[in-house]
């Protein structure tokens, strides 16, 4: 299967079955709610944490269903899967990323953190919500074979998400103080090249295993 | 070709079929069962005998520090716990990369056995430095990174366990190696945390390029503790191996 091929189809299967990111993206907006309600302070990181939540339950099922239906063995077959799992990956983080960005535009606008805080805000889920996708592919990619898997999936994936979190965090903190936030940024950018390289040669090689 | 040097090729390959068949001979299962099931009440003994000299010594007859007065010896249990939860996590990814590579099946149960002990000395290097803390820094706990990174290490142990557990075993055994080798980004974190970062955290006591940043009087019982620390995980590796 090439990439291009597994693009359009995967672009496919999420425009038809919309329920498996719309799903996320309501979670997190019940989070949100939640926050707002409990919470006096209203942080920009809020925002955050509700992403992150979303995004394991969203990540989850990365491969679930093409294990169930048998596709992932022809994924399997494929002479470069590495770059078959960018090509997975990449679909199911934009129907996750765009709709949060919009969100998150809404809800920075409702609660008055400013222009720049925002912009900080969005740039950090720009590029950290591709890490999280990464890391939650090798997520995905252990407990493909589990049933319900979700719960196990986080304990995995917490402890890696954490570099992440805490660049993305201390960049939003630090604009918020009017600090310069680029230095995090940067972190945050050489934390997803890192990632770029390494998680889809570890994700293949555990599809390998576990779906193998 | 001549003659000579292709005699020499030969009898070098020999040597090395030699080994080769020696070496997977020392580690089928059997034989390893075998050395464990004799090595193990040794280990306990010489483990015992150790620990209990070392504790005599550190907590009598060392002297106490001149700024933490005796509050310093729990030193004894907290720097050899740390040092022990870094060590088994790498001796667990090491048995795991080797059981991905080679599938030696005795790798992998030493990684099995590893992954209780590594989590054992992770939640005691933290609770002996929460208890430290609290006369020193005025506080159990910060979010500094050697504390941060430490604490990921144990939910890394956990992890493994229970990804092992949720699997059925043969992918289970393979998936949780993978887990073992990606979870080794931590390791650098944690020992160069304290050199790296601003930290409450003191640097390292022991290094191995530079003077130990201790006196010799309360160094030799910290080695010594360690030594003991070793024995007590070999012992228990010993004592898993054994039963397979």
């Amino acid at each position: 299967m090439s990439l291009a091929n597994l693009f359009k189809c995967e672009t496919l299967l999420l425009l038809r079955n919309p329920q498996s990111w719309l799903q996320g993206l309501l979670f997190f907006t019940l989070v949100m709610f939640i926050l707002s309600f409990v919470l006096d302070a209203k942080a920009p990181l809020f925002i955050w944490l509700a992403a992150l939540l979303a995004q394991l339950l969203a990540v989850d099922s990365l491969f679930k269903q093409d294990y169930l239906d048998g596709s992932l063995d022809l994924l399997l077959l494929g002479e470069s899967l590495p770059i078959l799992i960018i090509g997975k990956i990449i679909p199911h983080l934009l129907f996750n990323l765009i709709p949060l960005l919009v969100l998150t535009l809404l809800l920075s606008m409702l609660w008055e953190f400013g222009l720049h805080v925002t912009m900080v805000l969005l740039a950090t889920l720009t590029l950290g919500m591709p890490i999280l996708f990464l890391l939650g592919s090798l997520g995905a990619a252990f407990t493909v074979c589990v049933r319900n898997s979700s719960l196990l999936t986080g304990i995995i994936l917490l402890p890696f998400y954490v570099p992440a979190l805490l660049f993305a965090a201390s960049a939003v903190q630090n604009a918020a103080l009017g600090l310069p936030w680029q230095g995090s940024m940067a972190l945050l950018g050489a934390n997803f090249i890192l990632m770029l390289i390494l998680c889809p040669l570890a994700s293949a090689g555990i599809l390998k295993v576990t779906a193998g | 070709m001549s003659a000579s040097e292709r005699r020499h090729i030969k009898s070098n390959s020999g040597v090395v079929m030699f080994t080769k068949q020696w070496f997977a001979q020392f580690i089928s299962p059997n034989n390893v069962a075998n050395g464990a099931a004799h090595a193990w009440p040794y280990l306990l003994i010489s483990m015992l005998v150790i620990i209990s000299i070392a504790l005599i010594w550190g907590l009598f007859y060392a002297p106490s520090d001149y700024q933490q007065g005796h509050a310093f010896r729990i030193i004894y249990v907290h720097v050899p716990s740390a040092f022990l939860s870094l060590m088994v996590y790498m001796v667990m990814a090491t048995s795991a990369a080797s059981y991905l590579i080679w599938r030696i099946k005795v790798a992998d149960q030493i990684a099995k056995a590893s992954a209780p002990v590594g989590a054992l000395f992770t939640f005691l290097a933290l609770i002996t430095g929460s208890i430290w803390g609290k006369p020193m820094w005025g506080t159990w706990w910060i979010w500094d990174a050697r504390l941060t990174s430490e604490l990921i290490l144990l939910f890394l142990f956990l992890g493994y366990m229970t990804l092992r557990d949720a699997l059925p075993q043969k992918v289970g055994a393979l998936a949780s190696s993978y887990l073992a080798i990606v979870g080794i980004i931590n390791i650098p974190i944690i020992h160069f945390s304290v050199v790296w970062w601003n930290t409450l955290h003191q640097g390292p006591t022991l290094s191995r390029f530079a003077k130990p940043a201790i006196d010799s009087s309360m160094l030799y019982p910290l080695l010594l503790m360690i030594l003991g620390f070793i024995l007590y995980y070999a012992c228990i590796v010993c004592l898993q191996l054994r039963r397979k």
